[in-house]
């Protein structure tokens, strides 16, 4: 009797088995179909990290979230020597969500750096943003454009972007940092092995990426953060989720956001990709790189072709008006005439009544008007491309117009800066001294005639 | 009595010393300890890193002896009865109280023994993590005067405004605030003098740092010492103040010289000091050593309690089941003070409204019976002083010990003792 309970139970447990296996398969589904299936094994993981993300289970979230709920008290009590580690410990409990990547990223580098009042203290914590995402969130997460996108983000805005009144201490750190590893502008074509450590190991760069980058779309200056940002978007729109090596689609999540903010950074190399730096003299001016725009313009159609939105033809149409602004400032008329030209072709709703001239004057009024509103890069291109041409004509012994032209670079310098009347828009916003200006228009008159003369001689 | 009671403890000490517990227990903290500068990650300065190591090893300290006080005394009785151990003791003339107490003790002088251990290696980590080759002379300055001290914060002399509407002091730009503060007797001459302050201001929509003079004059000074600084709003920022003799009054007055033209970006913002803890005097009470002994007597204040708690489950059911019991509560105590801050923060927001009013209550009540029940330990935290240098009252150690030790430890000795007393020791067990 006792045996054949025994053998009742044992059939018992085989049969529970045997179901609970038909059944498996079916759950399986179930919870694929509603994404309840654990994410995908982590890559490059330290074994610890490997073996807590596997043990934890669901009790992962639970845990991240009281962490997550110690962040925001210790936050709002000012309290932020732990929020590093929280954040850490919760980007590690969650290794695959990218939306807490990039919320504790930026987190440190927007809200808890603007805690401090110095310069110094706030670049620590958008430094620990940048580090968060770029030395490990990309680590466990190689595939997700997003978080390409949100590094680049904090390049782009957090640092080259007008918002924090500190950015100018940001840019020039960074400037310092790439400086003391490329020893210039861009990397150099036999550079020291400590210093190609460095840029992978460091700063996480590629240097073969780097070259890449740079012939396709450049050559850029690496001490600017829009050629970070472009750098991270660039790589985020080929890091997708597919086969390693092959770049996603516009339908690919996040690519699309890569693709944008690729315009936007070449766009800003555009109007201040020309990097004068000096960490001695605490110089730090940027000024126009006319010559990406050819570049910058073929990117912009291979964007519009690919995605067909209207969203990309109107800010590819916001692009050219400015270079055509820009280039005219230069003294480079036919070419913005072209450009205007190709304008009005290419957008039938634009008021074809208006010529070129009245546009470009339209556009200067309303800039000197509307002065506290435009951006210091279109600021500096006009006043520099003013002060250009006025060397220019100095050389051609035209000194009526070039001083002239120095009048104008005045006024609208002057004008800018009166639109500025508080300290802190100032700091963030304000111009470089007319003398600093000239100095730069002067070297890019010198650089054109230099490159001009051989070409002459040439001939 | 008090010869049985020693005579037990000492052989709990002993049995706990040869068992593998112990000596296991004591690995674990110094690897915890050791290992922990490695692994902690802090905000890249020499204070944060010294406030964070402080905290998770101080942290780390706590949870691991409440854990290993709590096993160890939930065992000390139930191993022995399961063992017959007890049987031997019990047919002596020996009360249930001398045999409690005695445990207790033993118990007691191990958790000495391991906190001081504890602490030990802390602060000798401490004095590594912060010796002259790693840190800059700047540095440790800093460290000795705002972290690794213990200071108070000392209120203005002028009486605070009371009512809804003067809970604030407003300074629109160009407008000023006064203070007045006596400096204590016990600051000693060479003392470092803090000003602690924190604002709000009128410009909500960003949290720009604001431009403020701040004009500090002493009784018998002629001149008062300025200084103009950009602070950030809601930040607790601490300016350091020139030496200041005991009993002098100091005037400390905040000039708004935001001067923005309006309009623009960076208007001139007024800035808004809550009335009582706006300007704040930070003076040193003691030194960090004194400060650090004291956290450690509030951990030993705890360990009493969780010792006395495992006891007592211990007297009164097996090993497995009293571990159980005395985790459970040890959880709930430890959560109860997080549960009760967030969980009255949020309501139940449901359809129909009576089953939310429902809810709500039954929460409420569960919350309100937690907090009965449970000590309250948040109160003695000594986390909330020490990694921030504030200091810990000896009248707070006092009390700690007048509550977890005796009142709750006591009420759990002699629920324990009864229990003792009455548990049938000749049952037949399996």
């Amino acid at each position: 009797m006792k045996n054949l309970a025994a053998i009742f139970l044992i059939l018992a447990a085989l049969l529970g088995l045997w179901g609970a296996a038909r059944l498996h398969e079916q759950l399986w589904d179930y919870r694929a179909r509603h994404q309840l299936l654990p994410a995908a094994p982590l890559e490059n993981a330290p074994p610890l990290m490997a073996f807590t993300t596997v043990a934890l289970g669901g009790f992962r979230g639970l845990i991240a979230d009281l962490l997550w709920l110690r962040i925001i008290r210790l936050q709002q009590e000012g309290r932020i020597f732990e929020i590093a580690q929280l954040a850490d410990w919760i980007t590690k409990l969650e290794p695959h969500f990218t939306t807490v990547w990039a919320f504790q990223a930026w987190n440190m580098a927007y809200n808890i750096s603007v805690l401090f009042p110095d310069a110094e203290n706030r670049w620590r914590w958008v430094n620990n943003g940048i580090r968060l995402l770029r030395d490990e969130g990309l680590r466990y997460n190689p595939r997700n454009p997003n978080l390409y996108k949100e590094l680049g983000w904090l390049y782009q805005h957090k640092i080259g972007y007008i918002m924090d009144s500190a950015h100018p201490f940001y840019r020039r750190k960074l400037a310092e940092t790439m400086q003391a590893v490329l020893h210039g502008a861009r990397l150099e074509n036999h550079p020291e092995d400590t210093d190609l450590q460095r840029l992978r190991e460091e700063l996480k760069l590629d240097p073969a990426f780097m070259r890449q980058l740079d012939a396709e779309y450049g050559p850029f200056d690496w001490r600017l953060p829009e050629t970070h940002a472009l750098y991270w978007a660039w790589l985020g729109r080929q890091a997708t989720p597919g086969t390693p090596g092959v770049p996603g689609t516009p339908d690919t999540p996040g690519v699309r956001s890569c693709d944008q903010m690729m315009l936007q950074c070449l766009s800003a190399a555009f109007r201040q990709g020309r990097l004068d730096f000096d960490p001695a003299t605490d110089l730090y001016v940027t000024t126009p790189r006319l010559d990406l725009l050819p570049q910058v313009m073929k990117t912009y159609e291979e964007v519009i072709a690919r995605y067909n939105e209207r969203f990309f033809r109107e800010i590819y149409a916001n692009f050219l008006g400015e270079a055509i602004i820009i280039l005219h400032s230069y003294g480079r008329v036919s070419q913005a005439r072209e450009i205007y030209q190709q304008v009005l072709r290419r957008y039938p709703d634009v008021d074809r009544t208006i010529s070129y001239d009245d546009f470009i004057s339209a556009n200067f009024a309303a800039m000197q008007k509307n002065a506290g509103d435009l951006p210091p890069p279109d600021a500096v291109a006009i006043v520099e491309g003013l002060l250009f041409q006025a060397c220019r004509r100095k050389a051609a012994g035209d000194l009526a117009d070039a001083t002239e032209d120095e009048r104008r670079a005045r006024a609208f310098r002057d004008i800018y800066m009166q639109a500025r009347a508080s300290e802190d828009h100032r700091l963030r916003t304000g111009l470089p001294e007319l003398d600093m200006l000239r100095r730069q228009a002067e070297r890019r008159a010198q650089e054109e005639t230099n490159a001009v003369i051989p070409e002459r001689t040439a001939r | 009595m008090l010869l049985k009671i020693l005579a037990i403890s000492g052989l709990t000490l002993r049995t706990a010393i040869r068992s593998r517990v112990f000596g296991l227990l004591i690995a674990m903290v110094v690897i915890c300890i050791a290992g922990l500068p490695f692994v902690i990650k802090s905000d890249g300065t020499a204070a944060g890193q010294t406030q964070l190591f402080i905290h998770y090893a101080f942290g780390l300290t706590m949870t691991l002896l409440s854990i290993a006080a709590t096993w160890s005394a939930a065992g000390a009785i139930s191993l022995e009865v399961a063992g017959r151990q007890m049987h031997v003791l019990v047919t002596k003339p020996v009360h249930a109280a001398e045999i409690w107490l005695g445990k207790w003790l033993g118990l007691m002088t191990i958790n000495m023994v391991m906190l001081g251990l504890a602490g030990g290696l802390i602060y000798g980590l401490l004095h590594w993590n912060t010796r002259n080759a790693v840190l800059s002379a700047a540095d440790q300055v800093s460290l000795r005067e705002e972290i690794l001290t213990a200071h108070s914060l000392i209120a203005p002399e002028q009486p605070i405004p009371s009512g809804a509407g003067r809970t604030l002091s407003a300074v629109p730009p160009g407008g000023t605030q006064s203070w007045i503060f006596r400096v204590p007797e016990r600051v000693g001459p060479g003392d470092a003098l803090f000003l602690q302050f924190q604002f709000a201001t009128s410009r909500i929509e960003r949290q720009m740092p604001v431009t403020g003079l701040w004009l500090i004059g002493a009784d018998n000074s002629p001149k008062p010492y300025r200084t103009l600084g950009s602070y950030t709003p809601h930040v607790g920022h601490a300016l350091k103040l020139p030496p200041a003799a005991p009993g002098q009054r100091l005037t400390v007055t905040y000039k708004n010289v935001e001067t923005a033209a309006p309009g623009t970006p960076g208007t001139p913002a007024t800035v808004l000091f809550a009335a009582d803890t706006g300007a704040q005097l930070l003076i040193r009470e003691s030194g960090f050593e004194s400060n650090f002994t004291r956290a450690l007597l509030l951990v030993l204040a705890r360990l009493a309690f969780f010792t006395a708690l495992g006891l007592t489950v211990g007297a009164l059911f097996s090993f497995p089941v009293a571990v159980f019991t005395a985790f459970a509560f040890l959880f709930i105590t430890g959560l109860s003070g997080w549960i009760g801050a967030e969980a009255l923060m949020a309501e139940v927001d449901l359809a129909p409204a009576w089953l939310a009013s429902l809810l709500n209550a039954a929460t409420y009540g569960i919350i309100q019976l937690t907090h009965f029940v449970t000590p309250p330990l948040a109160r003695f935290e000594p986390l909330n002083f020490l990694p921030t240098g504030a200091f810990i009252p000896l009248t707070l150690v006092g009390t700690a010990w007048g509550i977890l030790a005796l009142g709750y430890g006591g009420a759990l000795a002699v629920l324990g003792i009864w229990i003792f007393s009455r548990r049938e020791m000749g049952m037949t067990t399996v």
